[in-house]
């Protein structure tokens, strides 16, 4: 074993022991819970950095630990790999992550049960290394589905509230419907390449993009089939329309959780598991045609809800969803680095966004409605700037992270597809807008709060503010890197007018949304409070599937459990009773009745006897 | 001449009465009685049998076995009338229809 495998070996193996750790003991000491995982993730980001630093160089360390199992035709390693990708990805999963780790110490030190939080938190990046880190399908599922519980458990972590506990299912059977998918294309793929592994499938994907099946007598392109089924999943995960309606209502778990979980990793494991199989996609050339559907759908749906919203937390979470349609189209041509770039930035700014949400809640004792916001930049001065910064970034200004990504998912859509980038320009003027929307309503105008809360309004201590502003700088520097040439030449179309028409897009947005909210809120009009509602997708989901499910669970009980079954079991417990009751008639306990039935039975008997 | 098959149909009477007598009779003494009266139709039909030839043989066993029915029936008396008077205790007429604990 060499020393860049102990490594890796140590970066997977601390967070998961840490985890542990909490879990078992850490009701003994709730105070250094968060030190403890904290410290867990920051050790793991110092071994990862040597390991991550050479894959993304190119050299790949590889960790095989044991067979998981194997069968006649497909054999299983626990087996782990640093490339450029998850080299890339681990920088982003343990460097955020440890951020917001440190974040989390001070937001949650109240909390009686931060034993819990932090063992979750830890478990969360345990499964996420194992997600990006892992070397074959299997893994890289047994990843997504543990992120899925640790997303679960955190999301409903107040679980004696109705909210959270509500939202908390939702996001793991939206989820669940995502990841029947991703099973059926792990199934599909194995069987096909007879492989699990990454490496392996994405070489033969290219010998393999001929094979079809006959379905229902027409022929489907194998690959066709697997990529759709690989998209279903990473909608479900990555949050893309029509498995999207999770990521908001996720909000109700803690803000750290909504910065690590909903914004900075777990929902970019659509996007990575995309990236990754890129062979496979690159094959399906149809399939790819409805991502990018799909993801402009995304992409601007979302953009235009989040301007309805009045919920801070909510803003973010559908900025969360349009950026990650961003990345999907980014994926959807085949501009693998475009998408990872802008997922890195993302995750950065998002990160900062969030966090910075969760200084401004704490400073207004928990209130998120931005309607009673403003005026806040005279306040908590740190926080606004920061956020500010995140916010830049977030609308993609020159110098600031997102400019840089979203300028190349543009630039590499519209060597695709022109109509498809025009969209997405469109889309980058909303955002930039909202953005603006949001600064202005939280920090800017006239203040909106009560006295009551003006009396406790306090910038956060250090802990929480540090890592916002260790964020806020990489916010300024993270786009200067060059993440998506790391994987690959990207082919762009170097127009000017994409240049200038999203840089143009971005500044009339912003300048509108400057403008237009610099002294005041606008008023509500039906037509916002329903855009407001995601375009009513939830009562319509409502509506087509949920209700008509509930009726026909209802019918269920009513007459197939309640009158059938029930009814059969209860019709042989009462005929039983009713033969009971006639049989205990026969013991009268008088004895000359006994004495007749044994002159009745010996009769018989000699009946019988007799010939 | 009187044969055996006088002696069975005579036994076959005897048990007759025997269970009349036991269907018949509330009084626990005459129910003891009637039980004796069967037993002692069993004993007059088993002599009866094993004076019969058998393929050439005299089963002696049927005597054997009346000899045995003697001694089961002076236990079962001996019981019979211990439980009785432990019985007569409760109910100075000793009916049947007084004892129904054996339903509890």
């Amino acid at each position: 074993m060499t020393s860049m495998n102990l490594l890796l070996a140590l970066v997977i193996i601390i967070p998961i022991f840490s985890a542990l750790l909490i879990a078992f003991t850490g009701r003994s000491f709730p105070s250094f819970a968060g030190w403890i995982a904290t410290g867990a993730v920051l050790l793991s980001f110092a071994f990862a950095v040597p390991v991550a630093l050479q894959g993304i160089a190119g050299n790949a360390t590889e960790l095989h630990l044991w067979n998981f199992f194997f069968t006649k035709t497909l054999s299983i390693d626990v087996a782990f790999r640093v490339d450029e990708l998850s080299g890339i990805m681990l920088f982003v999963v343990l460097g955020v992550g440890g951020l917001i780790h440190f974040y989390s110490i001070e937001y949650m030190k109240h909390d009686r049960s931060r034993g819990r939080f932090f063992a979750l938190l830890n478990a969360f990046i345990s499964f996420m290394l194992i997600l990006i880190l892992g070397n074959n399908l299997l893994m890289l599922f047994a990843g997504w589905e543990g992120v899925g519980f640790a997303s679960y458990a955190l999301i409903g972590f107040w679980y004696e509230r109705q909210a959270p506990a509500k939202a908390g299912i939702k996001a793991f059977i939206t989820n669940r419907v995502g990841d029947f998918g991703f099973m059926i294309g792990i199934f599909l793929l194995c069987w096909l390449t007879g492989s699990g592994s990454l490496a392996e499938i994405n070489a033969r994907c290219v010998e393999l993009k001929n094979v079809t099946v006959n379905i229902g007598g027409m022929p489907f392109g194998y690959l066709e089939l697997v990529a759709l089924m690989l998209f279903l999943g990473a909608c479900g995960k990555s949050a893309q329309f029509p498995l999207h309606a999770w990521l908001p209502d996720a909000m109700e778990g803690p803000t750290p959780v909504s910065a690590l979980i909903h914004a900075a990793t777990m929902v970019t494991a659509g996007i990575y598991m995309v990236c990754r199989l890129d062979g496979v996609f690159a094959a399906a050339d149809t399939v790819r045609e409805i991502m990018l559907l799909g993801a402009l759908v995304t992409a601007l749906g979302a953009a235009i809800v989040a301007c309805a919203q009045t919920d801070l937390k909510r803003i973010l979470a559908y900025s969360t969803i349009s950026q990650l349609g961003y990345m999907m189209a980014g994926a959807a041509v085949m501009a693998k680095g475009t998408a990872i770039f802008h997922l890195a930035t993302h995750a950065v700014f998002k990160a900062l966004l969030f966090l910075s949400a969760g200084s401004v809640m704490h400073a207004l004792s928990d209130k998120l409605d931005i309607r009673e916001m403003g005026g806040l930049i005279r306040k908590i001065p740190v926080t606004g700037i920061v956020m500010i910064v995140g916010a830049l970034g977030l609308a993609g200004v020159p110098l600031f992270a997102g400019y840089y990504s979203k300028e190349m998912i543009i630039g590499a859509v519209a060597a695709d597809n022109y109509f498809a980038a025009a969209l997405l320009i469109v889309g980058a003027a909303i955002t930039a807008f909202y953005s603006a929307r949001m600064i202005m309503l939280v920090f800017f105008g006239e203040s909106r709060f009560d006295d009551e809360t003006s009396k406790h309004c306090h910038e956060s201590n250090w802990i929480m503010i540090l890592p916002l502003i260790i964020l806020a700088v990489g916010t300024l520097i993270v786009g200067h890197l060059h993440v998506s040439e790391i994987l690959g030449h990207i082919e762009e179309e170097n127009l000017p007018w994409v240049f200038y028409s999203a840089l143009a897009s971005v500044i009339f947005g912003g300048g509108f949304g400057i403008y237009y909210y610099r002294t005041h809120l606008s008023h509500s009009t039906p037509w916002k409070e329903f855009i407001k509602t995601g375009f009513g997708w939830d009562a319509a989901v409502d509506r087509v599937l949920i209700q008509p499910i509930t009726e026909l669970a209802k019918w269920v009980r009513d007459y197939l459990d309640k009158a059938g079954i029930d009814s059969l079991a209860h019709g042989m417990a009462h005929s039983a009773g009713a033969l009971g009751e006639t049989m205990r008639t026969l013991q009268s306990g008088s004895i000359g009745t006994y004495l007749g039935y044994a002159v009745f039975g010996l009769a018989i008997l000699l009946w019988f006897i007799v010939p | 001449m009187i044969n055996s098959d006088h002696a069975t149909f005579f036994s076959l009477i005897l048990f007759g009465i025997g269970i009349l007598g036991l269907l018949t009779r509330k009084n626990l003494i005459m129910i003891l009685i009637s039980v004796e009266i069967m037993l002692n139709a069993v004993n007059l039909n088993l002599i009866a049998l094993s004076r019969r030839d058998i393929q050439g043989m005299t089963a002696v066993g049927g005597e054997a076995i009346a000899l045995f029915v003697i001694l089961l029936a002076a236990c079962e008396a001996a019981v019979g009338l211990g439980i009785l008077i432990g019985l007569k205790k409760y109910s100075s007429d000793v009916s049947v229809d007084d004892f129904d604990e054996l339903r509890d």
